[in-house]
């Protein structure tokens, strides 16, 4: 059975700046919302001196705060991200199992699938450059002889998707031939193919051109083909196309106002 | 001394003002005029010819009679009517032409007592209506009178403060009021109904048919005529009733004398009161009330001008679920404006309790929120603004408010209007 929450009644004057989504957060429920939903967005030094005075100054949580000043260095992150969480009163009891349930199954995990969820996350959020920091944290030094051939060969390929969406094709390719050698699958074989779809500079490396048949290239053409006709009504080409239809006052300001909010989004991936 | 706790009674023909004294510990009438017999203020302006100077209640009359000026009568049914009157060339409406009465009342007031603020302003009408109390609270405001400061209750609110105001044992039982004035003779009742915590007032007015002109009266044929209605309706209205105590007022019991026969009924084993300033003594008292803490008043009453129904809904609430009251059953319908923030989690429709005074079966509201832009869980806040239109008809706005800047607020309204008991 669905439920109403009174919503708590401090609303910041000063609100708290979560730069990874760029966004500033007003309430104690909008705050509970990002470490639920963002934590993997969340740096070591987010439990800092501003988050407690945030909450001490701007939501009038006094108790909470002294009890996050306590506690800081006594007690686990994941805890006292838990504390927040259950002082603010924004989730269940259910919700706040379930949260707990995550960070600890991520704790169990181990460093490495850790950081490369972390880097995966980051990715989709659209910080590539984060995110390929981190994967290559797994990669250099000793620990890439040590890792699983899966696991490493998975790193690869996504570290090749995140250079890929900052337009380093070159890199994207290598990575993905990195991948295809540590385990040969279609996935990254595919993947190159497009790449040189998408930047006809690019030539496939050698391997993998000997390994690629005439029908697979034929029908990646046509999937290629066919994602890239799809993408002109999704996302940002669909969100042009609509300002275009808008009339000759709207049509400039809303382009302006896309334009300015994709500056917004390239500056705050840039890492 | 502080400022002024005053009670204005709002009449079509005249208007009365009373005042608390601090000195005396009691109201008292305030007169605007020089000569202090003229108690009843009538609801009248007159604007100077070729000055920029309006006159009120007698004043006005001189000044009309003497062909100094302009003058205009019937403010509140102008107002009712969005009526306007033209002097001089320059077309006023009704609302401005109220608007300078009352602010004659307030500043007139003020000068009498030599004082510059008013403490608590409490108007008492026939009839209070969304777009009068407007009117006259942006009257009050223009006058420096704060919005927290001025009220707006129906006569049978001010019936009840000025009899709870008395000693009990006047209303031990029922208690009523016949108020004859020129358009028409009115009753009132109330009674407190006992043992439910806190104890109810209930009160009610009617208008009866049995009405007769005050211009009869000037005559003894006509005095006896009168006596002889009243004297029925007494019968009538307080056979087989147990009152203790009857109250008279109006231009027309200014004076009693003349109706022995409905005198002679109403202090049959009651106790009978002559009070001309009846409504705008009960709005001082009400006035006074406003000024205190805790009210002196502990009671819910019910009746005109007030919502007879608790709206209430279920929300969570630091993790547990309560009751969320937006609107007290006892409030005055002007002032039962609330405006709560919730979370939606996980739910489409909100269901409103409308429970009535007297324990008489809940009622449920159901609001379909499907027109709300479609977010993830618990990411849509709503604003629940209630408000009343009158004593019986609620209105709800649904506010979208978003999520902050993680989802922003889309400005979507839902609202919708009730009919509540």
């Amino acid at each position: 059975m669905g439920n109403l929450i009174l919503t708590k009644s401090h609303k910041a004057v000063n609100p708290y700046f979560a730069e990874k989504l760029g966004i500033n957060l007003y309430t104690g429920e909008e705050l509970s919302y990002f470490i639920y939903n963002y934590y993997m967005l969340l740096d070591d030094d987010f439990l800092e001196d501003r988050l407690f005075n945030f909450i001490e100054r701007e939501l009038e949580m006094t108790e909470l705060s002294a009890k996050l000043r306590k506690w800081r260095g006594r007690v686990s992150y994941e805890e006292l991200l838990l504390v927040i969480l259950q002082d603010i009163h924004y989730y269940s009891s259910k919700e706040l199992t379930e949260f707990y349930a995550r960070l600890e199954s991520m704790s169990k995990e181990g460093t490495e699938n850790v950081i490369r969820e972390k880097a995966d996350y980051l990715v989709n959020m659209g910080h590539s450059y984060e995110g390929i920091r981190l994967y290559d944290r797994l990669l250099v030094g000793k620990s890439e002889k040590t890792l699983p051939e899966g696991f490493l060969a998975t790193v690869h390929f996504n570290k090749a998707v995140a250079l890929a969406r900052i337009y380093a094709n070159a890199s994207a390719m290598k990575e993905f031939a990195r991948s295809w050698e540590i385990v040969p699958g279609d996935e990254a074989l595919q993947s190159m193919v497009f790449l040189t779809f998408l930047d006809p500079a690019l030539a496939l490396p050698e391997k993998a051109r000997a390994a690629l048949t005439e029908e697979q290239l034929a029908d990646w053409r046509e999937v290629f083909d066919e994602i890239k006709n799809r993408s002109i009504y999704h996302g940002k080409a669909q969100e042009v196309e609509s300002a275009l239809d808008l009339d000759d006052i709207k049509r400039p300001q809303r382009l302006e106002q896309l334009l300015a909010e994709w500056k917004a989004e390239y500056i705050r991936c840039q890492g | 001394m502080g400022g002024l706790i005053l009670g204005i009674d709002l009449c079509d023909d005249y208007s009365q003002i009373s005042c608390y004294n601090e000195q005396i510990q009691d109201v008292e009438i305030v007169t605007i005029s020089d000569d202090e017999a003229f108690v009843r203020i009538p609801t009248v302006i007159c604007k100077k010819r070729g000055e920029n100077t309006w006159l009120v209640g007698e004043e006005a009359y001189r000044s009309a009679l003497f062909g100094d000026g302009t003058l205009v009568d019937r403010l509140i049914k102008q107002q009712n009517k969005k009526g306007q009157a033209t002097i001089e060339g320059i077309t006023y409406t009704a609302d401005t032409l109220l608007s300078l009465f009352i602010a004659k009342l307030i500043e007139q007031s003020l000068k009498k007592y030599d004082c510059d603020r008013v403490e608590n302003l409490v108007f008492t009408l026939d009839e209070p209506g969304a777009s009068i109390n407007d009117v006259i609270v942006r009257a009050a405001e223009d006058c420096g009178v704060e919005r927290e400061r001025v009220h707006i209750m129906t006569h049978t609110e001010a019936f009840v403060y000025y009899v709870l105001s008395q000693d009990s044992d006047i209303w031990a039982n029922q208690t009523c009021a016949f108020d004859l004035r020129e358009d028409g003779l009115f009753y009132y009742e109330m009674k407190i109904i006992r043992g439910r915590k806190p104890q109810v007032v209930e009160a009610w007015h009617e208008k009866l048919q049995e009405s007769f002109s005050l211009d009869i009266l000037g005559t003894e044929s006509g005095e006896r005529l009168g006596d002889t209605i009243l004297a029925a309706c007494g019968e009538r209205l307080l056979n087989k009733k147990i009152v203790s105590s009857v109250f008279l007022t109006g231009k027309g019991f200014v004076k009693a004398d003349w109706a022995p026969s409905f005198l002679k009924l109403i202090c049959n084993k009651r106790r009978a009161f002559q009070v001309p300033q009846l409504f705008a003594h009960g709005a001082v008292y009400a006035a006074l009330d406003n000024t205190r803490e805790t009210s002196a008043y502990p009671f819910l009453i019910s009746c005109e001008g007030r919502i007879r129904s608790t709206i209430s809904l279920y929300a969570v609430y630091g993790g547990r679920r309560e009751q969320v009251i937006l609107a007290q059953a006892g409030i005055n319908w002007y002032e039962a404006r609330s405006s709560v923030e919730f979370i939606l989690d996980d739910i489409h429709t909100l269901e409103l309790n409308v429970t009535p005074v007297g324990g008489v079966r809940m009622e449920k509201i159901t609001i379909s929120l499907d027109d709300l832009p479609a977010r993830p869980n618990k990411t849509t806040v709503i604003e629940l603004i209630l408000s009343f239109t009158a004593d019986n008809t609620m209105t709800v706005r649904i506010v979208d408010k978003g999520f902050g800047e993680l989802y922003p607020a889309s400005g979507k309204v839902i609202k919708m209007d009730y009919k509540i008991p």
